[in-house]
């Protein structure tokens, strides 16, 4: 059986144009199905038929970063017996060189320990449950962890932790710039890019690999424009992905179509599509529609 | 600049043609205005003001053989921008600069109007066309198109 990914849309969901249903991207390698972050309860419902037609008994994620749109459906997997294992990144493992990086001597190991725990809460409930994404080769067959490297993880999140710095990086929040990257291998050369809310710089030295890379933190406007120039630059035409099932909790992918950075672009958005987004290397070659008169 | 488009069956929709005039309009920096000439099949857009240095012609290649045929003492433009199949002008087009989409064994592949969110049909040059951040029409034609040299033969 072919490899595939499905983006989930929040469109049949109660009010889903108000109500942030978050991110959830169910990957089929042909045997066996993993999640790229799973962020409502309604999400979870959805992976749970998957399963059952999959039969398959329980579900890995892997969790992008700790915010409540990419996790909120993890409970529920739990919670009905579903979960299997949850692959991010854990700090703990990094405690002395984020504490080397701060370079503040009011901090210790242990405070730091408390730290990470609290702002990082929602992962610290997963204990018991949680893999480190960081040391596998492949986390399945066919899905590969490709960012963000640890340099860049241990710079931005003591920014984070330290207390004399701000709490961003390059306009987003730490956890969002840190999230977890994979690429997703479809087979027939065709290689997909996940990439949560992660921060451009975090990955582009590796976009114009992909032949499809999903646009970060649900179509950002700021971030969409600068990984099209990139792409421009390198004279590549790839598929982007948009999970934008934010109702009307922030801007999305709107501010997008509305400045026309759409056009001239292969886009597949699950707002404007109004459905799921469903992929296999086929359906992301692109196609001409017909010729410009006869063959001479 | 003229962009004419030729259409031998249905004539296109005032929301594709106005489509592309909005292409034009961003390619060019140039407002476009558009006439259409229903008898002849074909709907051309020229820049305003008018600069007459490009021509494109976009439609099937028998229909536009025919065109530069019978209309090539009156083309003013030197450059001609071939959005079509292969053609065999080398003879007919001499002291004109021609330029030609990337052909696919011969063929001019065109895309569907909702891939890049055009609203109308593009080839892959015209994509790289509108994309191009050159100063001028012609350097950005050059930059996305293939230029014929005097035997026909792209350089």
């Amino acid at each position: 059986m072919k490899a595939k990914i499905n983006m989930l849309s929040s469109n049949k969901y109660e009010d889903s144009e108000k109500i942030n249903y978050g991110d959830c991207t169910i990957i089929d390698n042909g045997q066996e199905i993993i999640l790229y972050d799973c962020g409502s309860l309604e999400h979870a419902k959805v992976v749970c038929e998957n399963l059952k037609n999959k039969n398959q008994r329980k579900v890995s994620v892997i969790l992008s970063h700790n915010d409540k749109d990419h996790f909120e459906g993890i409970n529920y997997l739990k919670d009905n017996g579903k979960l299997d294992r949850v692959y991010t990144i854990l700090l703990l493992k990094h405690l002395d060189d984020i504490l080397e990086e701060i370079d503040d001597n009011r901090k210790n190991r242990e405070s730091l320990k408390i730290q990470i725990k609290k702002y990082y809460d929602n992962i610290a409930s997963l204990e018991g449950y949680l893999e480190d994404v960081m040391i596998l080769d492949d986390i399945i067959e066919g899905v590969k962890f490709v960012g963000p490297k640890k340099d860049f993880l241990v710079n931005v999140t003591a920014k984070h932790l330290d207390s004399r710095k701000s709490d961003n990086y390059d306009s987003t929040t730490i956890y969002n710039a840190t999230s977890v990257q994979v690429v997703v291998d479809l087979g027939n050369d065709c290689k997909v890019l996940l990439v949560g809310d992660a921060v451009t710089e975090a990955f582009d030295e590796k976009m114009k690999d992909y032949d499809v890379i999903q646009l970060p933190h649900h179509g950002n406007v700021k971030q969409a424009s600068t990984i099209f120039e990139k792409m421009d630059e390198y004279d590549k035409n790839p598929l982007y992905l948009i999970s934008d099932n934010t109702g009307t909790d922030n801007g999305g992918s709107d501010n997008l179509y509305e400045e026309e950075l759409n056009i001239g672009r292969r886009i597949k958005n699950t707002k404007k599509m109004k459905s799921d987004i469903v992929l296999n290397s086929e359906d992301i070659k692109l196609k001409s529609t017909k010729n410009l008169g006869y063959w001479l | 600049m003229r962009y004419i488009l030729f259409y031998n069956s249905a004539k296109p929709s005032m929301e594709t043609i106005i489509n592309i005039q909005k292409y034009l309009l961003k390619v060019t920096g140039l407002y476009i205005v558009f006439k259409m000439f229903e008898e002849l099949k074909y709907i051309e857009f020229k820049s305003y003001p008018f600069t007459s240095n490009v021509l494109f012609l976009k439609g099937e290649n028998i229909t536009i053989f025919k065109y530069i045929k019978n209309m090539l003492n009156k083309i003013k433009e030197n450059n001609i921008v071939l959005i079509t199949c292969y053609i065999p002008l080398n003879y007919i087009v001499t002291k004109k600069n021609l330029y030609q989409c990337r052909l696919n064994l011969n063929k001019a592949e065109l895309y569907d109007n909702e891939e890049f969110g055009f609203g109308f049909e593009v080839t892959e040059a015209e994509l790289k066309l509108y994309k191009s951040k050159q100063s001028t029409l012609l350097k950005k034609v050059e930059e996305s198109f293939e230029r014929k040299n005097k035997n026909g033969k792209f350089n």
